[in-house]
């Protein structure tokens, strides 16, 4: 009886928490983004993007850490997506049968996406610094944060691989399609979609993390002149900047706003460079 | 015996333990229309897949029996360059599902695939090819727009046409019309119709009708449930439908026929 009296206050209760949530998570976003903006924009110039740092990055410019931010996104987005992609194509099925002995190693790419990105950087720090050589590098970092996305990447596109309708390789099989044409021609611009997904989530990372960073790109701030010279990428100047150098906070800011920035701008142009892509290969 | 397309002999299939069908001998002549009908899950589908060796896809599958094609046995045979003999042996589904991309590339990639052609040749054959199956006046304007925005008469008539544009021996077409609405069905049986001069067609179908329309032979496949799907009968297409041998086919084709 009492149900029937208060099934007329579920639907409003519920929209009333509804709305609260919402206005919780937006007010959260624009007081962080407000704040960083507040605090930043107003002391952005030209000098500050393109120059060089000075008095251990209080005054001075971002230029190098802005290159070196760059150069490490691109090798980790170059570096993993072949490799995602053979690796999600060999666990989709799609086209080649798995045996048997090969299904566990899903497990591990599973457990390798949770691993913390500190034991990542010491990896890194073993296998490139010091074992292959590579140093305190860009290169390094670049490789680490690759290793690190590596997982997720091959997670979603194995999804992405075995959400493609069967008919598709049959239909293929069929017309007496090589494998290869079959997984470039259709499988390929099938899945472009989800490569957004992997380069907003490599951009994600690759700005955003420190920890791994620290251990195999470094932190010197000239201009890298080469990939085997060591950078610190926009995170790390930020946490350098705000927790190690007294007086850094004002900078600080400024760079998390071209962070901010820099996020929303490579989004962008990831999603219209896919977005044209799939338009050339599925048609308008 | 050089008119016959396929010859199939003692052919059982098993997928894991389970019987699918057995003891199918079968010719299937040169430049003529079969047709395949019976209940549903008695095999015909299987059938159809290991006539163009698609079965071998299927995980755990075991084809016992001779398959030949131009007298060239084509199950285990490691000799077969599936690629060409693929090429030779277009396949339609029941569902049309052309690849998610162009009209232009669903029929450029097969083509591809297997001729090096000039750019102008490549077009030519793609605009006769969709003459052929009647799509050219309605998508010549889109043809570099994407498939999947086509209707589905339309769609199973782009996949038609992506096999035919490599120029096959024989079409194996799995309920071709079963997606389709009335009018649609129509185009594509007057396709067929078309088709059946100069080429050997295979074609899996419900609709009785169709069958007694477009087949000169007639296959009729019955189930049983320890051995799986068998032929009961076959012949010629006037003689099945006016005087069939077996009473089950009779009250199959009764009932069926209303
Ligand atoms: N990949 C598969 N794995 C296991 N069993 C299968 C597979 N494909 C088909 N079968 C089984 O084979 C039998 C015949 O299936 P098939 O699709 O050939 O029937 P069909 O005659 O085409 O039926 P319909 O007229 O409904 O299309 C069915 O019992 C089905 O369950
Ligand atoms: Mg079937």
């Amino acid at each position: 009886m009492l149900s029937l009296y208060l099934r007329p206050m579920i639907n409003p209760c519920f929209q009333g928490v509804k709305l609260a949530s919402v206005l919780a998570v937006v007010a959260v976003f624009i007081w962080i983004v407000g704040d960083i903006f507040w605090q930043g924009l107003p002391k952005i110039n030209a000098d500050f993007l393109f120059g060089t740092p000075s008095n251990a990055g209080r005054d001075g410019g971002i230029r190098p850490v802005i290159l070196s931010t760059i150069y490490i996104l691109a090798i980790a987005i170059l570096a993993t997506l072949p490799f995602a992609t053979l690796t999600g194509l060999f666990f989709s099925e799609k086209l080649f049968p798995l045996s048997p002995i090969f299904r566990p190693l899903q497990r591990f790419v599973d457990i390798l996406a949770g691993v913390p990105s500190v034991v990542f950087g010491l990896f890194g720090n073993t296998y490139f610094c010091n074992y292959l050589g590579m140093g305190y590098s860009i290169l390094s970092g670049g490789l680490t944060l690759a290793c690190m996305i590596l997982p997720l990447a091959a997670k979603i596109l194995q999804n992405a691989f075995s959400s493609i309708p069967n008919e598709y390789v049959s239909g293929g099989e069929a017309l007496g399609l090589s494998k290869f044409t079959i997984f470039s021609k259709i499988m390929i611009p099938s899945v472009l979609p989800q490569v957004t997904a992997i380069y907003i989530i490599c951009i994600g990372r690759a700005l955003a993390e420190t920890a791994a960073l620290l251990f195999t790109s470094g932190y010197v701030m000239r201009d890298p002149e080469s990939l085997f010279d060591s950078g610190r990428t926009l995170s790390i100047h930020i946490y350098d900047l705000s927790m190690n150098i007294t007086g850094g906070n004002a900078n600080a800011y400024k760079t998390a706003f071209v962070l901010v920035i820099m996020l929303l701008l490579i989004n962008y142009i990831a999603h219209i460079t896919i977005r044209k892509w799939t338009r050339l290969s599925h048609g308008r | 015996m050089a008119d016959n397309l396929f010859e199939i002999q003692d052919l059982c299939l098993c997928i894991g333990n389970k019987p699918i069908f057995s003891g199918i001998n079968l010719n299937i002549p040169k430049n003529q229309t079969t047709a395949i009908i019976g209940p549903s899950g008695c095999g015909k589908s299987s059938f159809l897949s290991c006539l163009n060796l698609l079965i071998t896809h299927i995980s755990k599958y075991r084809l016992v029996g001779k398959i030949c094609w131009n007298n060239n046995k084509i199950n285990d045979n490691n000799d077969l360059d599936m690629h060409s003999f693929r090429r030779k042996v277009g396949t339609v589904f029941q569902q049309p599902m052309p690849f998610p991309t162009t009209i232009r590339k669903n029929l450029s990639i097969p083509l591809r695939q297997h001729f090096r052609l000039k750019r102008s040749e490549e077009n030519d054959r793609i605009e006769s090819v969709l003459k052929e199956v009647g799509l050219w006046e309605e998508i010549r304007h889109r043809i570099d727009h994407s498939a999947n925005d086509l209707s589905g008469g339309q769609k199973q008539r782009l996949c038609l046409a992506r096999a035919l544009i490599l120029n096959p021996d024989v079409m194996l077409m799995d309920e071709p019309c079963s997606a389709l609405d009335p009018i649609s069905t129509q185009t594509v049986e007057a396709l067929i119709q078309k088709l059946k001069s100069k080429l050997t067609t295979v074609i899996v179908t419900h609709n009785l009708q169709q069958a007694k329309r477009l087949a000169d032979h007639i296959v009729v496949f019955w189930f049983d449930v320890q051995s799986g799907g068998y032929i009961i009968e076959s012949g010629s297409s006037e003689k099945l439908f006016s005087s069939p041998e077996e009473d089950i086919t009779r009250s199959y084709l009764r009932g069926a026929l209303g």
